[in-house]
């Protein structure tokens, strides 16, 4: 198992420099000067943007730039916000826990919703409770975040008045802990009344192919034959689904949640702008307009790491749900 | 009970009662109170205020910070640290008295020293502050002796536009640069509670601010990136006070009771560029009869129906060398085809005009393609994404382009760096005109406002007759807020002031 982590990790190192390069030049070869639209063009002077771009190094060849980065990130240094004047570790640090937020309460309110009703949709096969499963699930996945997103807003917030329309209530974490601590239950519910819209929206896409894949996965270990053993043996209708069939229906589901929970931090993005949620989506987006290029490196390193990490945590958890499945 | 009890009852009964009519009684006043929170399109940057460059991080700074001079909402120059000043003859010294009655955030008190550390502080090479090359003017500053000014700049060279420069020019004493990265401190009218990134900014009256404390006790700023959401925060009761609202939501917001919408003429340009370093557009006829074939009315109308009005020239409404007698081409479709006749290309041609994204910039792009098709010039339209459009500008790579100018009501900063020669860069309709060049240096040394404002006045129909830029409209800054805020006023900067040392001061209805 110890081995295992361990080649997991070593083959990690080259999906995270491949990252930091293709990001790295996909950023400096967008034309635009980080200076210049940082100072604005009223305020712009040409010997001032010629002495920045000296100061920043953006002058030097790219892969002299590059190798320069590189030797900074192997010390951990992921440089200075141009636009913030802060190094961006500490920004992204400030971030994260709000993404992370969002990520881990879509993502459980996708398997939530995704798996009964993949089951639902395979158990009730051709009935009218499938195809609505099918019409959620499809709509979904079909429909785009940020326009889900605005749907919700204007549904939600502005006609019915039910949620805010944006900004974070608080970190979830601390707002339940105060249910411990004498605080009583109002954080918790701020919190998450402010997390309902987005992780909804963020969730939708994941919600539609999860129960998708539990449907398909299902109604395969339906038609095998241990489960018409199970059956002939007797055993109750709602046991020979949830304990013999769900399990084993689980495994492609499990691959594919793991696989959005990274793309969770990639719709992320787009959903903090939507709905002013304090988290790195927003920092990179901002980023990305004002070339900010230590920011958007490290904001895509962000979620590159992310995706590996929970790819390896679906590795060792298909050991799990399979027996026949082992690490040496 | 005895008569006195008796009599005693009711005058307290008739005190009641008439304390009850009073509360009832029609309007109420300002008063103190309140949290006024502003949806802000970001987070700011940083809060050092000598690295400030975009609106929604000035804006912030403008409440903690304070400066020599302030703009009213008229675009007149007013004192704030300074009470008032004076210029030598020749226009190289520049005289303050500044207030005595000024303490910062920490209760130390203001000095002419501040203001001089400060000067130093942004010129320093180290900081690298974007207000660097504005302040090089600065030749000499000194703290007075008995019986002069308080503080006295001398430039290099006479410069009638140098209290422009000092809008932006925080004071910040010695004692506070320290704390600028984490709790910054000056003697604005807001002090600084809390600074949650991407959240909230959190601030409060300064009691002992030297004009009166403002209204509001609370002051907070949220960012909402998407306009939409704004929009929706501001319906909802989620923000008090947004700006720059969209043209589509304008009408609507207007027709509600609980939302105020109120504007004020910006203090910009918005041209359509033509590069003379290409053809055809070297050819003065081509460019005017671009000028005669534009509508700007109806450009007005169509895109920016309420928030936006139809340019004479560069000199917006707002300026104080504003001509209100002078007009320029107008739309004239047979002058337009006659200056099209005589040109090098009798026949049309085509060409690219490139904007940057945004709807308004896309719709009003629609337009102008609609209109030049009229004499015969064929038009593709080319959307960049901002810092890719700003590159094509600096470098001229373009055919005509789109772009707004926004400074502060200084003529020279709304003209010099577009126009003149000199200007390589910036320049970038590539203008040369030996007039406009003499013009404008002679009212940069100028330190008369009367003089200076007629020189301009001769730059602006020299610009709009050389038609290297085709002048469209001036943006208005448009806001919308809570009807339970009053006195608030857009100011034609697109800055927030809260305060009543500019104008009325801002205040809540607190239930």
């Amino acid at each position: 198992m110890t081995s295992f982590a361990l080649r997991r990790g070593l083959m990690a190192l080259p999906v995270l420099i491949g990252v930091s390069l293709l990001v790295f030049v996909m950023a400096r070869v967008i034309p635009g000067d980080p200076v210049l639209i940082a100072t604005g063009l009223e305020r712009a002077h040409p010997e001032e943007l010629a002495r920045a771009a000296q100061r920043l190094g953006l002058d030097r060849p790219l892969p002299v730039q590059y190798a320069d980065y590189l030797g900074r990130l192997v010390r951990g240094d992921l440089g200075v916000s141009l636009r913030h004047q802060r190094p961006v570790v500490d920004l992204i640090l400030d971030r994260l826990p709000a993404t992370l937020e969002l990520a881990g309460v879509a993502f459980v309110l996708s398997l939530g919703l995704g798996v009964p009703l993949g089951v639902i949709s395979a158990v009730r096969r051709g009935g009218p409770y499938d195809y609505l499963a099918v019409l959620v699930s499809v709509g979904g996945m079909s429909v785009p975040a940020f326009w889900l997103g605005l749907l919700l807003i204007l549904i939600f917030s502005l006609n019915l008045g039910w949620f805010p329309a944006s900004a974070r209530g608080g970190p979830l974490a601390e707002a339940a802990w105060a249910i411990f601590s004498g605080g009583g239950i109002r954080p918790l519910l701020r919190s998450l009344s402010h997390l309902v819209l987005p992780s909804i929206a963020l969730a939708a896409p994941a919600v539609g192919l999860i129960a998708r894949m539990t449907r398909s996965g299902m109604l395969d270990v339906l038609g095998e034959d241990y489960i018409l053993g199970a059956r002939s043996r007797g055993l109750p209708e709602r046991s020979v689904i949830y304990r013999h069939a769900l399990k084993n229906a689980l495994i492609p589901v499990v691959t594919v949640s793991g696989l959005f929970l990274g793309r969770l931090f990639g719709g992320a993005v787009i959903l903090e702008t939507v709905f002013a949620w304090p988290g790195i989506g927003r920092l990179a987006v901002l980023a990305v307009g004002r070339r900010d290029y230590a920011v958007i490196g490290g904001a895509a390193l962000m979620v590159a790491f992310g995706f590996v990490l929970v790819n390896a945590a679906v590795d060792l958890m298909y050991a799990a749900l399979d027996p026949r499945i082992r690490y040496g | 009970m005895s008569f006195r009890k008796c009599s005693a009852l009711i005058l307290v009964a008739v005190m009641i009662i008439a304390l009850v009519a009073v509360g009832c009684g029609g309007e109420a006043g300002p008063s103190e109170g309140g949290r006024l929170v502003v949806g802000n399109n970001s987070d700011v940057a940083s809060l050092d205020p000598h690295m400030a460059t975009d609106l929604y991080t000035i804006r912030v700074c403008d409440q903690i910070f304070d400066t020599l001079v302030r703009l009213d909402f008229d675009g007149n120059y007013v004192g704030s640290l300074a009470e008032s000043w004076s210029v030598s003859g020749d226009g190289t010294v520049w005289e303050f008295d500044l207030r005595d009655d000024v303490v910062y955030h920490d209760g130390e008190s203001f000095d002419a020293s501040d203001v001089i550390f400060t000067f130093e502080r942004i010129l320093d090479p180290e900081l690298e502050s974007p207000r660097r090359n504005e302040l090089g003017l600065v030749e000499d500053m000194r703290v007075g002796d008995d019986g002069e000014a308080d503080l006295i700049i001398t430039l290099r060279e006479p410069n009638g536009a140098f209290l422009s420069t000092l809008l932006t020019v925080y004071v910040v004493p010695e004692h506070l640069v320290g704390d600028l990265g984490d709790k910054p401190r000056g003697s604005g009218p807001f002090v600084l509670e809390e600074w949650v990134p991407e959240e909230r900014i959190v601030l409060s009256a300064f009691d002992d601010y030297w004009g009166d404390r403002p209204l509001l006790d609370e002051l907070v700023f949220r960012p909402i990136p998407e306009v939409s959401t704004r929009v929706v925060e501001l319906e909802t009761g989620g923000i008090h006070l947004m700006d720059e609202v969209p043209g589509e939501d304008l009408e609507r917001l207007e027709a509600l009771d609980e939302i105020r919408v109120t504007s004020a003429v910006g203090s910009n340009y918005s041209v359509m560029g033509l590069n003379t370093a290409r053809e055809p557009f070297d050819d003065p006829n081509v460019r005017k009869a671009i000028a005669y074939a534009i509508d700007r009315e109806r450009l007005v109308e169509v895109v920016y129906p309420g928030t936006a009005v139809a340019a004479d020239g560069p000199l917006p409404p707002s300026s104080w060398a504003y001509d209100e007698d002078f007009s320029g081409p107008g739309y004239d479709l047979e002058r337009a085809l006659g200056f099209m006749e005589n040109s090098s290309v009798p026949d049309g041609f085509s060409a690219e005009l490139l904007i940057s994204e945004g709807e308004r910039m896309e719709r009003g792009a629609v337009l102008i393609q609609s209109m030049l098709e009229e004499i015969g010039i064929e038009v593709e339209v080319v959307t960049q994404e901002w810092g890719t459009f700003l590159q094509s500008l600096i470098a001229r790579d373009y055919d005509m382009l789109r772009v707004a100018w926004t400074t502060d009501p200084e003529p020279d900063a709304l003209m010099y760096s577009l126009m003149h020669s000199s200007s390589e860069a910036l320049n970038f309709t590539g203008l040369s005109s030996p007039d406009v060049d003499s013009l404008l240096d002679r009212a940069r040394a100028e330190s008369d406002v009367e003089e200076r404002a007629a020189l301009y006045r001769e730059v602006q129909s020299i610009a709009v007759e050389e038609a290297t830029m085709i002048y469209l409209l001036h943006e208005n800054h448009v806001a919308a807020s809570a009807d339970s805020v009053h006195d608030f006023r857009p100011h034609l900067t697109g800055a927030f002031y809260f305060q009543n040392t500019l104008g009325a001061g801002t205040w809540m209805e607190v239930d």
